[in-house]
């Protein structure tokens, strides 16, 4: 194998690296939209997070999601219908009511793991 | 040959119509059963202000011939109406745990 | 064997007695509920909304209503009160008291209609039986006549008689249950905010406590520029939970409106009030 071949391997394979993680900063990025839009997830009207302004504070900060949620399924559950856990919880059913699509509440999984 | 070449754009005018003529009843369809079930959700009180766009905007894809859009926000409007329903339903006894303590 | 089904009964009783409590006791633990919730509030405090919770808010409020944003549409609501009839007839004698000082005694049971009266029904009632034509609800002239049947009843403690028929207690139980109950796409009760998390903010509003909900209406806010009675402010809640806005004196708004005022018997009318 010559010299500028595998030059060539290694550079096409950190393109690929690059792409693959914009993708997923893309993802996040979405995912914090979707959080901080008040016509989707609107997470800041009862959590503080993030960077955002003025939280309300109904529910607990979002933060050290990877510890208090180490699996993702249970994590999601709870963002799809708080009410299985609390049938009075505030929280609404993100998913079960379709407020959020299924690609949405998973880039919002994306990004709440950011945190 | 002649009749091949009459015969062919005639089957082929015929097959596109019908598909268009399905479309259309299945569209017309498809809203009927999502403002039955939307009415439903007046009736039990808990009607969702998110349904009555959904119909709207299906009968507005109708009107412009867009049927598979018609079809797409039709079924979107029962699908949140039905969930209306289940709302209601659960909340018939769920409402107690609500109370002050 | 009848003691103990005695003692049974009188148990299950006692463990649904939230859900099947009297109004009397409905109304002890609900004003109870918010007085323990925020010691340091008066029960009339309760009257202010989110002004006897958050002092910067109270600040800003008072600055404001020492030139009340209403007093216009409260003058013309005195005289459109005092302007008589095609028939000559007025208002005035359609009510007790020629409808002064009366707002405190609404919502009503009609034992003969078998329905919730409100005040603002009473006002349409009024002008049907002279022969006029109907107001619309929840804003424009019938709110700024209810806001002057609220002024002229200032610091009567509001006293909705206690449900004593089969119908009324079924009116008072629907609009119990609405208010206890989840709707609209986000699955908000009432309750969910005005009782569990009064106090808390929502961003950086702050929730209002239910107590106390019914003294001050019409509420001239300024977001309406113009006074709105207490179902257009309800519509505005279900808005907010995705649920869609009931008309004006539907069945399920009186008694949900009958409910609410019972739950803050005794307590002065300190309406009409300024929101922002």
């Amino acid at each position: 194998m010559t010299p500028s071949i595998t030059l060539l391997k290694k550079l096409s394979l950190l393109l690929v690296l690059i792409f693959l993680t914009n993708i997923a900063i893309a993802d996040t990025a979405d995912g914090k939209k979707i959080a901080f839009d008040r016509t989707k997830g609107n997470c800041l009207a009862c959590h503080a997070m993030d960077d955002g302004d003025m939280p309300g504070n109904i529910a607990p900060p979002l933060l050290a999601m990877k510890a208090r949620f180490p699996d993702r399924a249970v994590l999601k559950a709870q963002i799809w219908d708080a009410t299985v856990k609390n049938p009075i919880s505030m929280m609404p059913p993100f998913g079960k009511h379709q407020i959020l699509t299924e690609v949405e509440l998973e880039n919002l999984l994306d990004y709440l793991y950011t945190l | 040959m002649k009749i091949k070449t009459i015969l062919l754009p005639l089957l082929l005018t015929l097959i596109c119509s019908t598909a268009y003529a399905q479309t259309s009843s299945e569209a017309e369809q498809a809203i009927q059963s999502a403002d039955k079930l939307w009415a439903a959700t007046i009736t039990a009180g808990h009607e969702w202000n998110t349904i009555k766009p959904l119909v709207a905007q299906a009968k507005q894809a109708l009107k412009t011939n867009d049927f598979s859009a018609a079809i797409t926000l039709a079924n979107r409007a029962s699908e949140q109406s039905v969930l209306a329903l289940i709302q209601a339903e659960h909340e018939k006894t769920n409402w107690v745990n609500n109370l002050p303590k | 064997m009848k003691s103990l089904f005695n003692i049974l009964v009188v148990s299950l009783l006692l463990a649904l007695s939230s859900a099947y409590a009297t109004p009397e006791q409905d109304k002890e633990t609900f004003q109870n509920f918010y007085t323990e919730m925020f010691p340091d509030i008066s029960l009339e405090g309760f009257g202010d909304g989110v002004y006897a919770l958050d002092q910067d808010a109270r600040d800003q409020w008072e600055a404001m209503n020492d030139f009340p944003p209403y007093e216009e549409d409260l003058e013309e609501g005195e005289e459109l009160f005092n302007t008589p009839f095609s028939n000559g007839k007025t208002y005035a004698n359609c009510f007790e008291n020629d409808g002064k000082n009366i707002r405190q005694n609404y919502p009503l049971f009609d034992t003969k209609q078998n329905k919730v009266i409100t005040l603002e029904l009473a006002i349409n009632n009024c002008r049907e039986s002279n022969g006029e034509e109907l107001l619309r609800y929840k804003k424009g002239e019938i709110a700024k006549l209810s806001a002057y049947m609220t002024y002229t009843s200032k610091d009567s403690l509001i006293n909705v008689k206690t449900p004593d028929s089969k119908e009324a207690l079924a009116a008072y139980e629907a609009g119990k249950q609405y208010y206890y109950s989840k709707r609209g796409q986000l699955n908000f009760s009432c309750a969910n905010c005005h009782t569990q998390n009064a106090g808390r903010r929502a961003r950086s509003e702050t929730l209002s406590p239910a107590l106390g909900h019914p003294t001050h209406f019409p509420v001239y806010r300024m977001k309406w520029a113009g006074f709105g009675t207490l179902q257009r402010r309800i519509d505005s809640c279900n808005k907010q939970v995705r649920a869609q806005p009931l008309s004006g004196q539907s069945e399920d708004y009186r008694n949900l409106e009958y409910f609410l005022t019972y739950m803050s018997n005794g307590l002065p009318i300190n309406g009409p009030a300024s929101r922002k």
